[in-house]
């Protein structure tokens, strides 16, 4: 009796027939005989359907048995029905798993104990109740969901019914008479039909493929199962006919064919580990960033290890672990703690564990599981698989050493991973780098280009006018081409500076520097501006004062050009050490949005006033620059009641001059490499 | 060219000592200079004064070179005067830019004194017949 069919398409047969194989009853449908991956996610969804398609067979059985529940039922009569519920047990617990080439498919013998029945009890009723309570017991050793249960109940009373009314055609069952043997195939022809249609109406609801489709798919594989199954179950009815004790003769012949199948389905199985390990690493092998390598890594684990929630664990790029969860229809990135759970429970090797002895943290990410199987990479690289399983079936130690397996492929993914983020982040600032340079160019020749036309133009005006010029004229070209020559030296000077700041190659030379006579002396040439040292300043930091002049002095420049009034310079302590310096003005102010902006190259906010006080637009962009050389922030806020302050905060350095690199180790004893943010323009905020 | 008037040129500079080279050579040529030291205040100027010939920087703060033209192009009274404009850009986007915009001259800082004046007593020669 048979039934299903998987061999319809060869490679949704082999993975089909590939979970059996595992032991695994994890999304098994319909009388136990066709799996259907992912169906304990999708049965909830349409539920409601598959109950109703089980309240229809429930009624074909009692419309066709409530006609015909007059025979009473005798004691040898309940002892056949009872030895037939436990065969009808026994046979739907072990599904006999064929393959030929690349086709498989997996059947019971259900049929051939129907053919048996059908012989044996002769009230139909009694058989219906045989095979339901057989099939009810079995999914229930199988651990099957409850609307499964009742499905394949139901399913299997109606087709009994109709196959044992069919059958009852016959006035007179000879079982040595040819005759009967045709309406027995007969009546077992409309049992599998009645059965086929109603696996193939709950694919239709749970996958929704069309019902014809489903129907034909895999209808031949049926039949011949169906026969094959009629000729055993005829085989023990003749022989029974002849000697009641005969049939126990075809014992031996099953248990032969019991182990072959088996010996043919563990070495089915090891092939299909191998092949899945070899599709997981190929589907793994493309050049990804970390998380979505480690996204598919967790559902190849998923598969692997047969189950439903997946992790997968590998350091990123600057060393953090870094964990991504995979479910059917969801996942993302782990949080940090739970990933560093993972990482400790790992810490044991690859192992199986039951779902209540896994911390709270772990556990709740799959609170359906039963247990979950650990896989850890060993060796250089690093990888953690984590598979959490619906089942406890036993084969979690087995599944455990597939995922082991593939841990140390999961490593090498992820190490490449993290080489190809490393390689395109390089490439990417090689490419903002480049775009920078050329923006700068243009930029540069831009603002030379004015006071080129102004030295240039003055000089050519002095030839050309010649007499025309008086003496107060002809002095004023001069001065006007002594200014703009002035305004390009300084120019120029600048960009050198700013080349230098930028490429981290200007010099810093460390010495103590105190902080009062040294505002004092750059305050010096200047009017309106008050030196105020705050109660708490350091006396003294220890920086390059060459830099810092420069800084002060351009935020000076800054100030007094666009702020004319007074001008505050405010030495405090610094919050964490150091000290800070603050240039305080009460002019017109920045607008918020353009806070930041004024420290981009080249930006004038207001550019009429800054050429006419020979400004080269660089100031402030190189003050930011060499206050990130000097380990300082250089900020803008609002000052109270109006205007801007600008803001310097300056570490006290250590005797030891600043390093290019700085080794730190972090919580993980990883060593993590930091570059100092030595002044390039992308990192700034 | 009419001797008998004295040629107005309007000169719109932001930077003052472009703005001063400009007027001193011009002023040597015998035009009488109107200086403006923005995009705005050029603008009212011409509308104001209608001179005979406009020299605009393109960068100009309140309004830039390119919008004084377009504004000028767009009144009657100002439409028919000639227009050099003068950049620090030179891409040759940005010439194409002034060009499109209706400008009579275009010409890249540093410029070339005696091209320019030549061509500005050019454009008053074409403009008096």
């Amino acid at each position: 009796m048979g039934r299903q069919p998987l061999g319809g398409q060869p490679v949704g047969g082999l993975d089909v027939v590939g979970q059996q194989m595992g032991g695994q009853p994890v999304g098994r449908l319909a009388m136990g005989r066709v799996t259907v991956g992912g169906i304990r996610v999708r049965v909830d969804a349409v539920a409601a359907r598959v109950v109703l398609l089980a309240a229809a067979h429930l009624a074909v059985t009692a419309t066709l048995n409530g006609l015909a529940v007059d025979d009473s039922i005798n004691a040898a009569g309940m002892a056949k029905t009872l030895a037939l519920t436990i065969a009808f047990t026994v046979v739907g617990v072990l599904p006999v798993n064929v393959e030929h080439g690349r086709h498989a498919a997996s059947f019971t013998l259900v049929d051939a104990v129907l053919v048996v029945g059908f012989f044996l009890v002769p009230q139909p009723w009694a058989l219906v109740v045989a095979a339901a309570m057989g099939e009810v017991v079995a999914c229930a050793v199988q651990r099957q969901r409850l609307i499964k249960v009742v499905f394949n109940a139901s399913a299997a009373m109606g087709a009994v019914t109709l196959s044992a009314r069919t059958f009852d055609l016959l006035p007179t069952p000879d079982a040595t008479h040819p005759a009967t043997w045709g309406v027995t195939f007969v009546a077992l022809l409309v049992y599998l039909l009645l059965n086929h249609a109603s696996t193939s109406a709950v694919l239709m609801v749970v996958e929704g493929r069309r019902f014809h489709d489903l129907f034909l798919e895999s209808l031949a594989t049926a039949v011949a199962a169906t026969a094959v199954c009629g000729a055993i179950g005829l085989s023990f009815v003749v022989l029974y006919a002849a000697a009641p004790g005969a049939p126990l003769l075809l014992l031996p012949l099953g248990i032969v064919a019991f182990l072959a199948f088996r010996a043919v389905a563990s070495h089915r199985s090891e092939m299909l580990r191998f092949k899945r390990l070899y599709d997981a690493s190929s589907n793994t092998a493309s050049l990804r960033d970390i998380a979505s390598t480690l996204s598919t890594l967790a559902d190849e684990a998923r598969s692997l290890a047969g189950g439903t929630i997946a992790v997968a664990a590998a350091p990123d790029s600057r060393g953090r672990w870094y964990g991504v969860l995979v479910g059917d229809g969801f996942g993302g990135p782990l949080r940090a703690e739970t990933t560093k759970a993972i990482v400790h429970e790992a810490a044991h090797g690859s192992l199986e564990v039951p779902l209540d002895e896994l911390p709270a943290v772990i556990a709740r990410l799959a609170p359906g599981a039963k247990d979950c199987v650990i896989a850890s990479s060993t060796g250089g690289a690093e990888a953690i698989l984590l598979v959490f399983r619906e089942v406890n079936d036993g084969h979690g130690a087995a599944r455990a050493d597939v995922l082991s397996a593939f841990a140390a492929h999961a490593a090498l993914a992820a190490s490449n991973s993290r080489l190809f983020e490393e390689v395109e982040a390089s490439l990417r600032r090689q490419i903002d780098l480049h775009r920078q340079k050329d923006e700068f160019l243009a930029a540069v020749s831009h603002e030379l280009r004015t006071p080129l036309t102004g030295v240039l133009g003055a000089v050519v005006s002095l030839r050309r006018l010649g007499d025309r010029l008086d003496a107060t004229k002809r002095e004023r070209l001069c001065e006007l081409a002594e200014r703009q020559g002035i305004r390009l030296k300084r120019l120029i000077e600048d960009l050198l500076l700013v080349a230098a700041a930028e490429s981290g190659s200007a010099a810093i030379h460390l010495e103590p520097v105190e902080i009062g006579p040294f505002l004092a002396k750059v305050r010096a040439p200047r009017e309106n501006v008050a030196v105020v040292i705050e109660p708490g300043a350091p006396r003294a930091v220890r920086t390059d004062p060459a830099r810092v002049t420069q800084i002060v002095d351009a935020l000076l420049d800054n100030a007094t050009k666009f702020a004319p009034g007074q001008v505050e310079v405010v030495a405090a302590a610094a919050v964490g050490g150091g000290c800070t310096i603050a240039v305080r003005d009460h002019g017109r102010g920045i607008a918020p949005e353009d806070r930041e902006r004024v420290f981009d190259r080249f930006v004038q906010l207001d550019q009429s006033s800054t050429r006419s006080q020979g400004g080269t637009g660089m100031g402030l962009y190189l003050s930011r620059q060499l206050a990130d050389l000097l380990g300082g922030v250089l900020t803008v806020e609002e000052t109270e009641g109006g205007g801007c302050t600008f803001m310097l905060a300056l570490p006290d350095q250590p005797e030891r001059a600043i390093a290019p690199e700085s080794d730190t180790s972090d919580d993980e004893g990883r060593r993590v490499v930091t570059l100092t943010s030595a002044a390039t323009p992308e990192e700034q905020p | 060219m009419n001797n008998t008037t004295v040629r107005r040129v309007l000169v719109a500079d932001d930077d003052p000592d472009i703005l001063d080279l400009l007027t001193l050579n011009l002023e040597c040529h015998g035009y009488q200079v109107h200086p403006a030291a923005d995009g705005e205040e050029a603008r009212a100027l011409a509308l104001q004064l209608v001179p005979d010939l406009i020299v605009l920087d393109v960068m100009m703060p309140k309004l830039d070179g390119l919008e004084v033209l377009a504004a000028l192009k767009a009144h009657p009274q100002t439409r028919e005067i000639p227009v050099v404009m003068l950049t620090a850009k030179a891409s040759d986007s940005d010439v194409w830019q002034g060009w499109q915009a209706g400008a009579d001259y275009y010409i890249t800082k540093p410029f070339d004194l005696d091209e320019l004046m030549r061509f500005i007593g050019y454009l008053q020669v074409n403009s008096a017949v």
